[in-house]
C-alpha cells in the first residue's frame, strides 16, 4: 500500500502538473477551464485520443452555440 | 448498453460542462452517446510527441517574430517546468491543447495567468517559538534592550528596561501596583466581621424616627463631607442653605452646643456651595469661563486640603482625639480664600452679567480688599481678576499686535465701523470705540489708555496695508500675580496705580514703536513731505515764475471771453506742460475741474472775480497720505488758492492790461482825468500787493512752516492730523475765507472787481471803436451780437437799459459784478474814475474797520495779530486815496 506522504506528494504532484497545464491552456487559449482540463487529463490517461478528443470537443461546442443560438431565439 | 467505464464517467461530465445548463436529459443523453462515439470510434494516430515539441518550438518562434515576448517567455517557462515531471501522457495533453488552441497570437494576454487563482493553502505565520526552536536567542544581549527616548542627554538617566517575551512595554512599579489592586465583592452573607462593622458605621441606614446618637468621629466625618459637596445624612442641603438633620445628636454635648457648631461649619459649606454651583453652570462668555476655571481651582486646592486634613484626622496616629473645635479652626484656615469670591459670586447673582461690569465689579474688590488690609481677599480677588483681565485683555492684544478684531467679538470696545472701506479713510471710518453706556464699553480702569489702544491697533493695520514689516511683540501677560501681590501687598501703591501703570507701559512701547515706523513710512515711502511741497506749490503759488505762466493762459483767455477758459482738458495739459518741472509734482495725480453755474455770458462773467470760482484745481493724494491730509482740509486749500488767484488775476489786469494806458495818458482825457487815472491806479495797485504779500509771506510762508515743524514734532498719527486740521483752519482765518469772515472777503472780492472795472474804463469797448491789429493790449470786444446791433442802430436807450438791468441783476446773480465796459453817455471817464475811487474807499473802510474788530477780538491769537496787521497796512494806505 503506498504511504499517506508518497500519496500526498503524488497528489502534490498531479496538482502542480494541472496548474502547469492550465496555464499552457490559457497562453493557447484552449477556452477550458480548469475543471475541463481535469476531465480531459483524465480521459486522456484512460487512453482516449487526444485528436479525436480535440474533434469531439469542437464538435460538442458547435452543438452548444447552436443550441444557445436557437434558445435565444425561443426566448425572443 | 455499455457498461459504465470511469472514461464514460468522465466523458459524460465533460460532456455536461461543456453544454450549456438546462440541457433536457434526452438530448443530454443523445450528445453523451455521440461524444462516446467519437471518442471511441475513430481513425486517428497516435500523438507524435516530437511533432508536438515543434510545434510548440514553432508556436514560442512566432510569437517572438510577432513582438509577443512575454508569451513566449511565459509559454517556454511553463514547458520548462512542465519537463520536470515526466508522464508519459503529456504529449497526448499538449497535442490536445494545440488542437483546441483558438487564435492564442491574436487573442491571448499575458494579464490572463494572474487571472488564475490557485487553490493555495493558507501559509502559517512565523512566531518567535518556532524561530527559538532553531536559533535560541540570548535575551541579555544589549541589542534586545528598549531605549527609552526622553529629553535628558545624560547617559546615567537612561533607563534600561529588560524587554519581556511578548514584547509588551514594561510598566513601573506604581502602575503595576495600581493594577493589581483588584476589588473582590464581599458575600453578604459570609458573616464577616468587616462586612458587619461596616454595616454599624453605615448609621444612616439604620435612623429611624427616634434620635440616633453620633460619635464624634462621625460627626467630623459627615462635615468633611458636606464641605466637600457630598450628600450627608447629617446635613440636608435645602435650595442654597444646609439644614441640619435634628434626630442626631452627640454624645456627652449639649443640643444647643451641638447644632450652633454645626450650624456654623454649614455656613461654611453654604459658601463653598456657591463656589460650587458657579462651577457647575456652564458660560458662554470666555471671560466668565476663566472665571469659572478660576472658582475650579481654588475648589480644588480647598477640596485637597480638605482631603489631607480629613487623612490626617482619620488615618494618622495622634495621641489626641479630633474635636470638632479643632476641624472648625482648620477648616477655617483652608476656606478663608473661598469667603471673598462666594461673595463676589453673590453679588453678581446667578443670571448673566456683563463682562466689563462683572471686571470693574472685580476690580472695584480687589482695591477696597487692599485698603481696608483684607490680605486673604485681596489675594485671592486679585488673583481672579488677573486671570479674567488676561482673557479680556486677549482679543484687544490681538488688536495691538496684529490689527485683527474676532469676528463676532461682543466685548471689545474696538469695533468696525461697517462703512466704506476706502484706504484713504482708513484712519478716520474704518474702525470706532464703543459708546460708553454699550455693553461693550471699555472698562472704567481702562478709560485711560482707550485712545491708545485704538491708536496702537490702528497703526498696525495701516502698516500692514502698505506691506511694511512691523516689531513682533512678545506674549506676556500685562500683570502678572507675582507682581501685582509683590508691589501691593507690602507697599502703599494701590493694586489701581499698579493696573494702570502696567497697561500704560504696555500700550505705550507698543506705540511708540508702531508709530515711529508708520511716521517713518509716511514721510520716506509714501512721500507725505513730497506731496507737502506739492500742494504749497500748486495751491499757495510757491513758485512765482511757474504760477505766473498759468496765471497768464488763464487770464488772457477770460479778458478774451473765450468761453473754454475753463476747459479742464485744455488747463490740464497747460498744468502739466508747466508744471512738469517742479520736482515735488507728480503730474498724473493733478486734474482739473470746472464748474461753470452762471448761464451769463462771458463778457458779463468775466467782469467778477467770482468766475475764477469755476476753476479747481486737484491733487490727488496717496490713499495714506489722504489718511493725514484729509479731503475736508483739502477744500481749504482750493478756498485760499482760488482767493489768491483773484488776487493775482487783479493784479494782472492792473498790471498788463492797464499800465501803459495808465502811464502813457489818454489823449482823449484831461489832465484832470489823467491825474486821477494814475492815482487810482496805484491805489489799487498797492491795495492788491499789499493784499498779496500779507497773504503770502506773511501768512502762508509762515503757516507752511510752523506746519512742517509741527508734523515732524508730532507724537502720532492722530496729532499729524490735527496739527494739519487745525492748520488748515487757521489758513482760512488768516487768509479771510473761511466762513466768519465772508463779510471781509466779499469785500475784498468787490474791490478786486473795481480794478476789473478800472481796466475796463482805461480799455474801452469795441462797440465804440474798431480793434486794431497793433493794438495787442486790447482785448476782444465782450459786447453780443445783439448789443453791436443795437449800437450800430444808435439805441443808447437799449445800452443804459441793459446797464442799469445789469446792476439790478447784480444783487440777483451772486454777485458776478459790474457789466458794462463803456462810459455812459451821461457820464465822463472822470465821473467814472470818481466812482470807482469812491467804492474803493467805501469797500477798504469796511474792510479795515472789519478787520480791526475781528482783531480785537481775536486778542493774542495769530490770526488777531495777522487781522489787526493787515488792518494797519490798508488803512494807511487808505488815506491816501
Amino acid at each position: 500500500m503506498p504511504s499517506k506522504d508518497s500519496k500526498e506528494e503524488k497528489k502534490e504532484k498531479a496538482r502542480e502538473v494541472v496548474d502547469i497545464l492550465e496555464e499552457i491552456s490559457l497562453l493557447l487559449n484552449t477556452h477550458l477551464d480548469r475543471p475541463q482540463l481535469s476531465l480531459c487529463v483524465s480521459l486522456i490517461e484512460n487512453g482516449v485520443n487526444p485528436e479525436a478528443l480535440a474533434t469531439a470537443i469542437s464538435d460538442l461546442r458547435r452543438d452548444a452555440d447552436d443550441l444557445q443560438r436557437v434558445e435565444i431565439k425561443d426566448v425572443a | 448498453m455499455a457498461p459504465a467505464t470511469p472514461s464514460t464517467a468522465l466523458a459524460d461530465q465533460l460532456v455536461a460542462s461543456l453544454l450549456p445548463n438546462g440541457t433536457s436529459a434526452s438530448r443530454l443523453r443523445k450528445y453523451n452517446d455521440a461524444f462516446s462515439r467519437k471518442l471511441k470510434s475513430h481513425n486517428y494516430a497516435r500523438t507524435n510527441q516530437f511533432e508536438v515539441a515543434e510545434k510548440f518550438e514553432g508556436f514560442q518562434e512566432k510569437l517572438q517574430i510577432l513582438n509577443n515576448d512575454e508569451l513566449a517567455d511565459a509559454l517556454h517557462k511553463s514547458l520548462v517546468r512542465l519537463k520536470q515531471h515526466p508522464e508519459k501522457w503529456l504529449p497526448d495533453i499538449l497535442d490536445l491543447l494545440l488542437r483546441l488552441s483558438d487564435e492564442p497570437t491574436k487573442k491571448t494576454r499575458i494579464e490572463w495567468l494572474a487571472d488564475i487563482s490557485r487553490g493555495s493553502a493558507v501559509v502559517p505565520s512565523l512566531t518567535w517559538a518556532e524561530i527559538e526552536a532553531v536559533h535560541p536567542v540570548d535575551r541579555s544581549d544589549d541589542i534586545w534592550t528598549i531605549a527609552r527616548y526622553s529629553d535628558l542627554s545624560s547617559d546615567d538617566d537612561a533607563v534600561e528596561v529588560v524587554p519581556t517575551s511578548d514584547g509588551k512595554v514594561p510598566t513601573s512599579e506604581e502602575q503595576e501596583v495600581c493594577l493589581q489592586a483588584t476589588f473582590e465583592p464581599l458575600d453578604p452573607n459570609s458573616g464577616s466581621k468587616a462586612l458587619n462593622r461596616l454595616r454599624e458605621d453605615q448609621f444612616w441606614r439604620n435612623v429611624s424616627t427616634n434620635s440616633y446618637e453620633l460619635t464624634e468621629l462621625q460627626v467630623i466625618r459627615e462635615i468633611l463631607f458636606m464641605l466637600q459637596g457630598l450628600p450627608t445624612a447629617l446635613f440636608w442641603r435645602v435650595g442654597n442653605c444646609y439644614e441640619i438633620d435634628q434626630r442626631f445628636h452627640l454624645n456627652n454635648c449639649s443640643r444647643e452646643i451641638f447644632l450652633d457648631i454645626l450650624s456654623d461649619f454649614s455656613d461654611i459649606a453654604s459658601r463653598l456651595d456657591i463656589l460650587r454651583s458657579y462651577a457647575n453652570k456652564p458660560q458662554p462668555q470666555y471671560v466668565m469661563q476663566t472665571l469659572r476655571s478660576a472658582l475650579e481651582d481654588t475648589l480644588q486646592h480647598v477640596d485637597g486640603r480638605l482631603s489631607a486634613l480629613e487623612h490626617k484626622i482619620l488615618v494618622e496616629k495622634n495621641d489626641a482625639a479630633a474635636t470638632m473645635i479643632q476641624l472648625f479652626a482648620a477648616v477655617g484656615k483652608i476656606v478663608e480664600v473661598c469667603s471673598p469670591l462666594a461673595q463676589l459670586i453673590a453679588d453678581i447673582g446667578s443670571e448673566s452679567i456683563e463682562v466689563v461690569q462683572y471686571l470693574e465689579i472685580v476690580f472695584d474688590r480687589v482695591c477696597r480688599s487692599q485698603t481696608s488690609g483684607d490680605e486673604v481677599g485681596f489675594r485671592s480677588l486679585s488673583r481672579v481678576f488677573l486671570q479674567c483681565f488676561d482673557s479680556y485683555f486677549r482679543p484687544l492684544r490681538e488688536w495691538t499686535d496684529q490689527g485683527t478684531l474676532a469676528d463676532g467679538q461682543t466685548v471689545n470696545f474696538v469695533t468696525t465701523s461697517g462703512l466704506s472701506q476706502d484706504p484713504s479713510q482708513l484712519w478716520q471710518t474704518w474702525y470706532q470705540l464703543a459708546d460708553d453706556s454699550a455693553p461693550n464699553r471699555c472698562p472704567n480702569f481702562l478709560q485711560s489708555v482707550k485712545a491708545q489702544i485704538f491708536r496702537v491697533g490702528k497703526s498696525v493695520v495701516f502698516l500692514q496695508r502698505l506691506n511694511s514689516p512691523h516689531e513682533r511683540f512678545g506674549h506676556s501677560p500685562v500683570l502678572t500675580p507675582q507682581e501685582s501681590v509683590s508691589t501691593s501687598a507690602n507697599s502703599l501703591v494701590p493694586f489701581a496705580e499698579v493696573l494702570a501703570t502696567s497697561v500704560q507701559d504696555y500700550v505705550e512701547s507698543r506705540l511708540h514703536v508702531v508709530t515711529r515706523t508708520l511716521r517713518g513710512h509716511l514721510g520716506n515711502d509714501c512721500g507725505l513731505w513730497k506731496t507737502l511741497d506739492a500742494l504749497h506749490s500748486v495751491y499757495f503759488a510757491s513758485n512765482g515764475y511757474i504760477t505766473d505762466l498759468v496765471d497768464t493762459k488763464i487770464f488772457s483767455a477770460i479778458d478774451r471771453c473765450d468761453k473754454n477758459w475753463n476747459d479742464r482738458f485744455l488747463l490740464r495739459d497747460l498744468f502739466q506742460t508747466i508744471f512738469k518741472y517742479v520736482q515735488c509734482l507728480e503730474l498724473e495725480r493733478l486734474s482739473i475741474r470746472s464748474t461753470s453755474k452762471s448761464s451769463g455770458q462771458m463778457s458779463h462773467r468775466r467782469q467778477s472775480m467770482n468766475l475764477l470760482k469755476d476753476l479747481q484745481v486737484q491733487y490727488k493724494l496717496h490713499w495714506s497720505v489722504a489718511n493725514v491730509l484729509t479731503l475736508p482740509s483739502l477744500a481749504s486749500y482750493q478756498r485760499v488758492s482760488t482767493f489768491l488767484r483773484q488776487i493775482r488775476r487783479a493784479k494782472y489786469i492792473l498790471e498788463r492790461r492797464s499800465f501803459f494806458q495808465v502811464r502813457a495818458g489818454r489823449p482823449d482825457t484831461t489832465l484832470q482825468a489823467q491825474n486821477l487815472n494814475l492815482m487810482l491806479h496805484h491805489n489799487l495797485l498797492l491795495f492788491v500787493n499789499t493784499l498779496y504779500n500779507h497773504f503770502t509771506t506773511l501768512v502762508v510762508e509762515v503757516a507752511n512752516s510752523k506746519l512742517q515743524q509741527d508734523l515732524a514734532d508730532a507724537a502720532d498719527i492722530d496729532a499729524m492730523i490735527d496739527t494739519h486740521d487745525r492748520y488748515c483752519k487757521d489758513l482760512e482765518e488768516a487768509c479771510l475765507t473761511s466762513k466768519k469772515l465772508k463779510p471781509i472777503h466779499d469785500e475784498i472780492i468787490s474791490a478786486l472787481d473795481l480794478c476789473i472795472r478800472f481796466s475796463d474804463l482805461n480799455n474801452p469797448s469795441q462797440g465804440k471803436r474798431r480793434r486794431s491789429s497793433s493794438d495787442t493790449r486790447s482785448y476782444v470786444s465782450a459786447t453780443s451780437h445783439q448789443q453791436r446791433r443795437r449800437l450800430r442802430d444808435g439805441d443808447e436807450n437799449h445800452s443804459s437799459d441793459e446797464v442799469e438791468s445789469d446792476e439790478d441783476n447784480n444783487d440777483d446773480d451772486d454777485g458776478e459784478g459790474y457789466s458794462t465796459f463803456t462810459i455812459p453817455d451821461d457820464s465822463t471817464l472822470v465821473h467814472q474814475l470818481r466812482k470807482v475811487r469812491g467804492d474803493l474807499e467805501k469797500h477798504l473802510s469796511f474792510v479795515v474797520a472789519g478787520l480791526k474788530s475781528m482783531g480785537r477780538v481775536g486778542g493774542q491769537e495769530e490770526e488777531g495779530r495777522y487781522w489787526h496787521i493787515l488792518a494797519v497796512r490798508l488803512d494807511w494806505r487808505r488815506s491816501s486815496c
